[in-house]
């Protein structure tokens, strides 16, 4: 039995597998849920470059969200 | 009309001065420190660790704004000092783990060739402006994250090719944009 064993990782690769679930896909979905609320936060406010801006920003945001919920899905092999 | 008498007399109140050398900026430069034992986990084949300090390198990026927020020391050399680190800091990570075949090699290249496109767009800004101020992108803002998560996907083996490759028209739809907010639309005065 060897007393020392030499580890190249840090956790095991379920643990870490949980943890990029979590990472990219917990991330992901508050990303959604976070370009919803900031567009809707925008709603009344008068037209101007900023809020073209805006909008914008968190079109690309919630396409970013989308990617990594779907890499998340396809990443466990749910889809 | 004493009051009055002593807001006319004293002087007008001068422009804060923040010092380069502050906690924000502190933090900001510290991200440069995960980058040699990230190419150590890289060259040894460490995925777990790479990812890890990749993550520290994002987590800093987030600190810094927290850090000036706390100790009131925001300025423009700040926001274009976090600007230039993001751009060196995972551009370098990016060379690192396309060298190593961690992620595919074309779309690494084309979000690097932006990535500079983006800096050059940003130096032609500040002439245009003539004064040191970084173009505010809220969708730059969260192109440079997911950069960092491509990065962390790239160490992670998690997907790279379709993740790298799903996110080019993404990056060249925003560096577009950009590109026309910055060298066509009116600078804001």
């Amino acid at each position: 039995m060897s007393l020392s064993t030499t580890t190249t990782e840090l956790v095991s690769q379920g643990s870490f597998d949980w943890f990029l679930t979590i990472a990219v896909g917990g991330v992901g979905a508050w990303l959604f849920w976070f370009e919803i609320r900031n567009v809707l936060r925008l709603r009344g406010k008068p037209t101007s470059p900023t809020k073209s801006d805006q909008l914008f920003g968190y079109a690309m945001g919630f396409v970013i969200a989308l990617i990594a919920l779907f890499g998340t899905a396809r990443y466990r092999g749910w889809i | 009309m004493i009051a009055t008498a002593d807001v006319a007399s004293s002087p007008a109140p001068t422009p804060r001065v923040v010092s380069k050398i502050n906690p924000a900026n502190a933090v900001t430069a510290s991200r440069f420190l995960t980058l040699p034992p990230f190419v150590w986990a890289v060259y040894n084949g460490y995925h777990q660790w790479a990812t890890l300090f990749i993550l520290i390198c994002g987590l800093l990026d987030k600190l810094d704004g927290l850090a000036a927020k706390v100790f009131d020391c925001r300025s423009n050399f700040g926001e274009l000092f976090d600007a230039i680190t993001d751009g060196i800091c995972y551009g370098f990570a990016l060379i690192i783990v396309m060298a190593y075949g961690w992620a595919p090699l074309i779309p690494c290249f084309i979000l690097i060739l932006l990535g500079g496109v983006n800096s050059g767009l940003r130096a032609v800004y500040i002439k245009r402006c003539g004064r040191n101020v970084n173009y505010k992108s809220y969708a730059m803002e969260r192109v440079v994250g997911f950069i960092a998560y491509l990065i962390g996907m790239a160490t992670a083996n998690f997907l790279p090719s379709i993740m790298f490759w799903t996110f080019v028209p993404i990056m060249v739809i925003v560096v577009a944009h950009d590109a026309k907010r910055m060298l066509l639309d009116p600078v804001p005065t």
